[in-house]
This record gives C-alpha cells, sequence and structure tokens, in this order.
C-alpha cells in the first residue's frame, strides 16, 4: 500500500472518530440537559403549586442549576475545535488512542441513554402523586414491570458501569474517579448530620433520600472537575 | 496547597517526547493510556503507577530513574 493511501485511510479514520464522539457528546449532551431542565421545570412547578419557595427548595434549584451548568461545560471541554482531516494520526499510537477514545464516548453515551430513560420513565410513567424531591415516597406509584425495569437499569448505571469504567480507566481516570467518588461520600457524610441539625432548628425540612442523593452527585461532579482541570 | 492525591515527581517526558517528535496522543497510544494521562504526568499533576513507569522507560529505552526525580 502506497504512503497517499495510508494517510487517505487515517484521514478517514480520524473524521469518522470526529463525528462519532461530536455525535456522542451532542446525543449524550442533550439528553442530559433536557433531562435536569425538565427536573429544573417539574420542581419549580411543585413549589409554586406548594405556595413559595423554601430555603431548601433554593437550595436544591440551585444545585440543579449547578449541575447543568457542568454539564454544559464538560461539553465545552471536549468539543473538539480541530478538523481532523487536517491533523490525521501521525502513527500507530494516535490510532490506537483514537479506538481507545471512540469505546470511551460509546459507552458515555449508553450511560446517557439509560440514565435518560431511568428519567424519563420515572416520570412519565408515575401513576401517584409524589414527588421526589418531596419525599414522599408512598405517593410514587410505578407497575410492578416498570419498577423492576427501572430498579435493573438504575443496577448498570450506578453499579455496573462506573465499577467497569474504574477496571477499564488508566491510572490517571482511576485517582480522579475516586477522587471524584470520595468527594460524593464526602458530600453525603457532611450534608446529613448537617440537614438533620439545620431541620432540628426549624430552618429546613427533614433530609430525605433524594436530596442526600442529588448532594452526592453534585459533589461528586465538583470533584472531579476539581481533580480534572483545577488542581 | 498539597495534591490530594500526595507529592508530585519532577520528569523529563516532556522533553523526552518532544525529541522524538511525538504529540502527546501519540504517546498515549504507544503506553496504553489516555492523552489526559500523559499532560497530567507531564504538568506534574499526576504520578505514573510503577508499572506505567516501567513501560515509559522501556518504550524510551532507558532506567526510571533516569526519566523521573524524585527530589521534589
Amino acid at each position: 500500500m502506497m504512503k497517499s493511501d495510508l494517510d487517505d485511510l487515517a484521514a478517514e479514520s480520524a473524521q469518522s472518530a470526529d463525528l462519532a464522539k461530536r455525535t456522542a457528546l451532542g446525543i449524550g449532551g442533550a439528553i442530559a440537559l433536557v433531562f435536569i431542565a425538565s427536573m429544573i421545570a417539574g420542581y419549580v412547578s411543585v413549589v409554586i403549586e406548594n405556595g413559595g419557595p423554601s430555603l431548601t427548595d433554593i437550595g436544591i434549584i440551585s444545585a440543579m442549576a449547578a449541575a447543568a451548568a457542568l454539564v454544559a461545560y464538560g461539553l465545552w471541554r471536549l468539543w473538539s475545535r480541530t478538523n481532523p482531516a487536517e491533523h490525521p494520526a501521525t502513527g500507530p499510537g494516535e490510532a490506537r488512542l483514537r479506538k481507545r477514545q471512540r469505546a470511551q464516548v460509546i459507552t458515555m453515551v449508553f450511560g446517557a441513554i439509560l440514565g435518560g430513560a431511568i428519567g424519563f420513565m420515572t416520570g412519565f410513567f408515575d401513576q401517584g402523586d409524589g414527588n421526589l424531591f418531596a419525599g414522599d415516597w408512598d405517593e410514587l406509584k410505578l407497575s410492578p414491570a416498570l419498577s423492576l425495569l427501572i430498579a435493573t437499569m438504575s443496577v448498570v448505571v450506578f453499579l455496573l458501569m462506573p465499577i467497569r469504567g474504574l477496571r477499564k480507566a488508566d491510572d490517571y481516570n482511576r485517582e480522579v474517579s475516586l477522587i471524584a467518588f470520595t468527594g460524593g461520600w464526602l458530600a453525603v457524610v457532611t450534608a446529613f448530620p448537617v440537614w438533620a441539625a439545620l431541620h432540628a432548628g426549624e430552618f429546613v425540612p427533614p433530609p430525605h433520600a433524594f436530596g442526600l442523593f442529588a448532594i452526592a452527585y453534585v459533589g461528586m461532579l465538583v470533584s472531579l472537575l476539581q481533580s480534572r482541570w483545577w488542581r | 496547597m498539597a495534591p490530594l492525591a500526595g507529592p508530585v515527581m519532577k520528569n523529563r517526558l516532556k522533553v523526552l517526547r518532544a525529541m522524538r517528535d511525538w504529540s502527546q496522543a501519540e504517546l498515549a497510544g504507544q503506553l496504553d493510556v489516555s492523552r489526559q494521562a500523559v499532560n497530567a504526568i507531564e504538568t506534574g499533576k499526576h504520578d505514573p503507577s510503577l508499572p506505567l513507569a516501567f513501560r515509559i522507560a522501556r518504550l524510551f529505552d532507558m532506567r526510571i530513574e533516569e526519566i523521573f526525580d524524585d527530589e521534589v
């Protein structure tokens, strides 16, 4: 095979990898942002129905807005700004790296689609009057089959995929992930007693599981960004 | 403030890479790690594990202590 043929192949491969990455980021980012935006809209409508925001409501809405901003910032950082056709892979190392990146992007999109599907099904097929943020669990109603499906998907998204990610990651990304997980854990073990104390002082409503889940996620995202870009 | 993951060693990775005219992506692919990992090692934000340090040394045909300096 001539060198020019190899260059063409490398350029073509780089272009298709970049297109796959942009498509994946576009779809995954859009799903994540729509999911967070619908959560904010749903929460705001419940707050309005209940006669105005409390301090906790403002905190939760701010946390969700921060999560949306972090997703947007992550998209902006990851979006490719160069034309790969002008910068084809220069050696076997770059070609191997692009294959690795493609696998990572596919995993990210799969996770985003599953996560988005869980959020959509939970909201769209809920047959009760419950609200995740209010902690009125007895009012949340799903059909048994759907509840089993969502529970199974949650195990895949929140347990199996992170474990698989840790096993596949290189040293650096494993370190960053472990710092993020530690940040999420510290956020929860700090937030619960603080929330409980503030509730005892009648500043906020009692702690509930979904609020702590959201705090863990924001703690994880902030720790991830800090360890990846700001240290 | 000290980094969360502990002190970081100085290294000559960037110089060695430049001598071979490799991009970070090329070196990352040769080492089977992400480009971010190479960047983090070069900028002193991350110490490689011992297996990765050996892979780096083998790739450049040098001893580990010729690439990494633990006197921070």
